[in-house]
């Protein structure tokens, strides 16, 4: 009935696990109870889980982010502690049982560790900011495909909701992130753990390509006339090289995990040791979407900097085509590059040095941009705001990340260091700077966009210079025990000259439990005060590109008029032509697209289905892909799946906002 | 005399790089005993040389240019529009190219010279020891002179050595930071290693890749010992009361944690050899065999060198 599903899997296999389990239960009753007793469900159901407007996904997005990078850092802070208490003598008894992690244990908590924070955390975050700021940017009214952009959202939640689950009903892979066969086949892995991970990245992967070609059609199709290619804001450029990446890089992955579960559910030899199988093929096809997605996460980032570092030196971008370019060869070139994971495999000296060299040259495009931000800086008016710190952070953080990144593209020295702590310092040398700092720029930098006040300056300031600091508390030694030999994913070792710097590393990870309490205080905090830090004009920043010229938040339409555009800098454009926060001539009706469950019924049944798949449960596997048929045959009968505004209610909301803005300009400029 | 030098130098290096990659004698790539590994150590060092040309002067931009053009030093220029300079832009383009050329043509030489696959001598001056990757242990067979030991690897000091290497479960990755070049073990599969102790000494080798649950298990002591030493050691070796069968290695190769040092006084024939083709049974059709690809269509007319075919060869598991 029930598949591999036993009433055994629902019981929690120890106290950590068990706890976890507790608080997410507890927490989920919490908010549903508190949400019953706020009379919270209607506007919950009408204002958000129908939503199809790319504002409100584009903030689900990131709260799904927010919650998934509490839950990764969760996991940080363990194998970092476990890892700082895990000297077993040389000689004893059973030296797996140091520390206060079982291997199997430990194995399950870093696979889970590296898939939530590159999957659910980075993914979700530049998708919510994509959604929130690429529309507003180029003038557009929402993105192509509304309703397929609400199903990308559910389809990563639901993903991120198998992970979650993957918690407290069995286990979680143990096989690494990356999940190498013949490791993740079921001659060794025969638990649900790595069917977890299949489905959890299967179902999210779907979302995201959806995401891409979404983006791509928006981008290209629905910019306000006058924006040619190169008028578009940088992060916008970044959004469509990402999505570029994005439909090239994830149906790869979508066959190379597709083969590992024909693997597992019916016998084939893909990747197994026998029947003629050949892991290096996993290897290579994951890694073919791998690299990629490194600059899936990172280009995005890259946007986000472009346009606060422009901002807060209150100077044009420099060298804005040099930048355009740069952006184009690091897609191009992410995806001649994947073979640099895996040297140690033993190919030819040929190939080795081909990816090698290849790597190094994705280094040119990078240092154009460093360079060009740094540019950019330079004979400007430079205010450190907590945008700008993020950005500057990230660059002094980033060359470092690049310089080892460098000394790892090179296959000889790769031979000594790969596998081994260094390389682990490395991507998160990368990923934390190059991703996270900015999506953190961006999410200060728009959230006052999005609700219409500023988040709290003083205590963002400190969550900044907690993150950079303990960024290099935690990261730097694992430079240093890389060249002392250290392998990854170790849950015990005998060296005792280990022992200090893993310690360090562990107070590092400290330091940015500090910073990661500080960006919760500083959201409760502005929140509390959101009077105060109210702002009116919908420019908080004095901005420069044409989502501030709208009302913060901006109304569901966007645009009552789409502006015409004729310069890079749309929105400085229009207040030197003096032509910003003026009423048109007249409004016109406009049709918007007609909230629908349909996506969050897609995300629930697919949700579904990868639980059924995971524990063998064919009947519910069955139910689950009617069930979305029938959802699809539904949908396409529905005739009303828009609506339209008036002109009168806009120019009611437009005059409103027109009067509110005039008045606030007058008081800012009068202090 | 001239380890001694260079022993210095990288001190200096190291120290050169800030502490950034270590410098004290427990960072063990930088207290390397043998050519691989002090080779390998010197394209790190020199590729880390190179960035430094690009890593310093970004640092120090990074910092001095937002603190001297800060929004209340109004005494510094701003140029609100100013945003193409064609010689900025050449350099930065160019510098980095430069930079990348140097470090391509470091890559390519040494990529080549390097290749782990590559003698350091000619075939018959190599000891061959064959390595077996098992759950969650290191077999070593010394095949020349008939013995085999697990989870110890003894070595002769200044002689080449060639590992022949494969994994007789999921792949790992052989590696002995202080000799160099890890590679990685997979079942089917043949890497080849050549390495060389110059030192006489202890050092550490272990598996640099995930392999399940045993996996932090899974290093090694390695003695480079002297000529003499290591023939003493092999004379005792074949007086030990084991011998490796096909039948005991299959005992060996149930997962094990914490497996203790053991040594066999001989070894089937063909024992590693029967390891790489396991998996090509009657089922399995065309296995892949060796580093040069070629494709056994008809693997299971093969000669086994054992004789013993077993029905289900990964049943052990």
């Amino acid at each position: 009935m029930f598949g591999r599903l036993t009433l055994h899997d629902l019981i929690p296999h120890d106290m950590i696990v068990g706890g976890a389990v507790a608080g997410m239960v507890l927490g989920g009753l919490l908010v549903a109870g508190l949400i019953t007793y706020f009379k919270k469900w209607p506007y919950l159901w009408k204002e958000w889980l129908t939503t199809v407007d790319h504002k409100k996904i584009g903030i689900m997005y990131v709260v799904v982010a927010m919650i998934m990078l509490l839950r990764g850092f969760a996991d940080a802070i363990m194998l970092r502690t476990h890892q700082a208490m895990a000297l077993a003598e040389p000689g004893i008894e059973n030296p797996e049982s140091v520390g206060y992690l079982t291997p199997d244990h430990f194995n399950q908590i870093y696979s889970a560790h590296g898939m939530i924070m590159i999957i659910f955390v980075a993914m979700p975050f530049l998708s919510g900011l994509m959604n929130l700021i690429v529309p507003l940017q180029i003038g557009a009214r929402d993105v192509a495909f509304p309703l397929l952009n609400a199903v990308s959202f559910w389809l990563t939640s639901a993903g991120a909701a198998l992970v979650m689950v993957s918690l407290a009903i069995g286990e979680f892979s143990t096989a690494g992130w990356s999940g190498y066969p013949p490791l993740t086949d079921s001659e060794f892995s025969p638990g649900v753990g790595v069917d977890y991970w299949v489905w959890a990245f299967q179902v999210s992967g779907a979302g995201t390509l959806m995401t891409g070609i979404n983006f791509i059609a928006t981008i290209m199709k629905m910019r306000a006339p006058g924006m040619n290619f190169m008028k578009m804001p940088l992060f916008t450029w970044n959004a469509l090289f990402t999505s570029v990446i994005i439909i090239f890089a994830f149906p790869v992955l979508t066959i190379a995990l597709a083969l590992t579960s024909l693997d597992r559910y019916v016998d084939t030899h893909f990747y197994t040791n026998d029947g003629g199988g050949n892991m290096m093929m996993f290897i290579n096809l994951f890694w073919i979407w791998g690299h990629p997605e490194v600059y899936i996460v990172i280009l995005p980032a890259f946007g986000i900097f472009s346009e606060v570092v422009a901002n807060f030196s209150r100077k044009k971008l420099f060298g804005y085509t040099s930048l355009v370019w740069a952006t184009a060869a690091i897609a191009f070139l992410s995806f001649t590059v994947w073979l640099h994971h895996f040297f140690t495999m033993g190919a030819g000296p040929s190939v080795n040095a081909f990816f090698g060299i290849a790597t190094m040259l994705i280094g040119i495009p990078t240092g154009v941009k460093i360079f060009n931000w740094l540019f950019t800086m330079y004979k400007g008016r430079v205010e450190f705001t907590v945008p700008m710190l993020w950005t500057i952070g990230f660059l002094i953080a980033f060359v470092i990340g690049g310089t080892t990144g460098i000394l790892l593209s090179v296959p000889p020295a790769n031979y000594v260091i790969h596998n081994s702590v260094f390389l682990v310092a490395h991507f998160h040398n990368m990923l934390i700077p190059g991703a996270l700092f900015g999506l953190l720029a961006g999410y200060s930098y728009w959230f006052p966009k999005a609700f219409g006040f500023r988040l709290h300056e003083g205590l963002g300031k400190a969550a900044f210079w907690c993150w950079f600091i303990g960024f290099f508390v935690a990261f730097m030694p694992l430079y240093k025990l890389g060249t002392m030999g250290m392998p990854r994913r170790l849950q015990h070792y005998t060296d005792p000259a280990w022992e200090p710097y893993l310690m360090i590393a562990a107070i590092g990870t400290g330091i940015i439990a500090l910073g990661t309490f500080f960006l919760i205080a500083q959201l409760a905090y502005s929140i509390r005060k959101r009077e105060e830090l109210a702002d009116e004009t919908g420019d908080p920043w004095d901005g420069r590109t044409l989502e501030w010229s709208t009302s913060s938040p901006p109304p569901v339409y966007n645009f009552a008029r789409i502006p015409h555009i004729h310069n890079l800098d749309a929105w400085i454009d229009m207040k030197d032509r003096g032509v910003a926060w003026k009423k048109p001539d007249r409004y016109h009706d406009i049709v918007m697209p007609r909230n629908t469950p349909v996506g969050l019924f897609a995300g629930g049944i697919a949700f579904v289905l990868c639980f059924a798949l995971t524990w063998h449960i064919w009947w519910l596997v069955v139910a689950s892909l009617l069930g979305i048929a029938a959802l699809v045959v539904i949908r396409s009968f529905d005739e009303h799946t828009t609506f339209t505004i008036t002109a009168a209610e806009i120019e009611k909301v437009e005059t409103d906002h027109l009067r509110k803005a005039q008045a606030a300009l007058a008081a800012r400029n009068k202090g | 005399m001239k380890s001694k030098m260079s022993s210095l130098a990288v001190r200096l290096a190291s120290l050169g790089g800030a502490g950034f990659l270590g410098g004290c004698s427990d960072a063990v790539l930088f207290n390397s005993k043998g050519p691989v590994g002090e080779a390998e150590m010197w394209a790190l060092i020199i590729a880390f040389g190179l960035m430094t040309l690009i890593l310093v002067p970004v640092l120090l931009m990074t910092i001095v240019i937002p603190l001297y053009y800060r929004a209340t030093n109004k005494k510094a220029e701003y140029l609100p529009k100013w945003d193409f300079s064609l010689k900025i832009e050449l350099v930065t383009w160019l510098f980095p190219v430069f930079i990348v050329i140097c470090l391509a043509m470091l890559t390519f030489y040494k990529t080549f010279k390097l290749d782990p696959f590559k003698p350091l001598a000619a075939a018959e001056e190599h000891l061959n020891i064959q390595v077996v990757s098992l759950d969650w242990k290191w077999l070593f067979i010394y095949p020349e002179q008939g013995v085999a030991s697990v989870n110890k690897l003894v070595i002769p000091e200044g002689v080449p050595l060639r590992f022949d290497i494969t994994s007789d479960t999921v792949m790992t990755s052989f590696f002995i930071p202080q000799l160099g070049s890890q590679i990685y073990a997979m079942p089917r599969h043949r890497s080849v290693l050549h390495l060389m102790a110059t030192e006489t000494g202890e050092m550490r080798g272990q598996n640099n890749n995930l392999s399940g649950e045993g996996y932090s298990h899974m290093h090694f002591p390695v003695s480079s010992v002297t000529q003499a030493a290591f023939d003493d050691w092999i004379a005792e070796v074949r007086g030990a009361n084991e011998a490796l069968t096909v039948e005991r290695f299959e005992a060996l190769s149930e997962p094990t944690m914490g497996y203790p040092q053991t040594v066999f006084s001989s070894v089937d024939d063909g024992l590693f050899e029967h390891v790489l083709t396991q998996f090509d049974g009657p089922g399995g059709g065309h296995g892949r065999h060796g580093h040069g690809g070629e494709y056994e269509f008809e693997a299971h007319d093969k000669q086994n060198p054992l004789g013993d075919e077993k029905d289900d060869p990964h049943a052990h598991h």
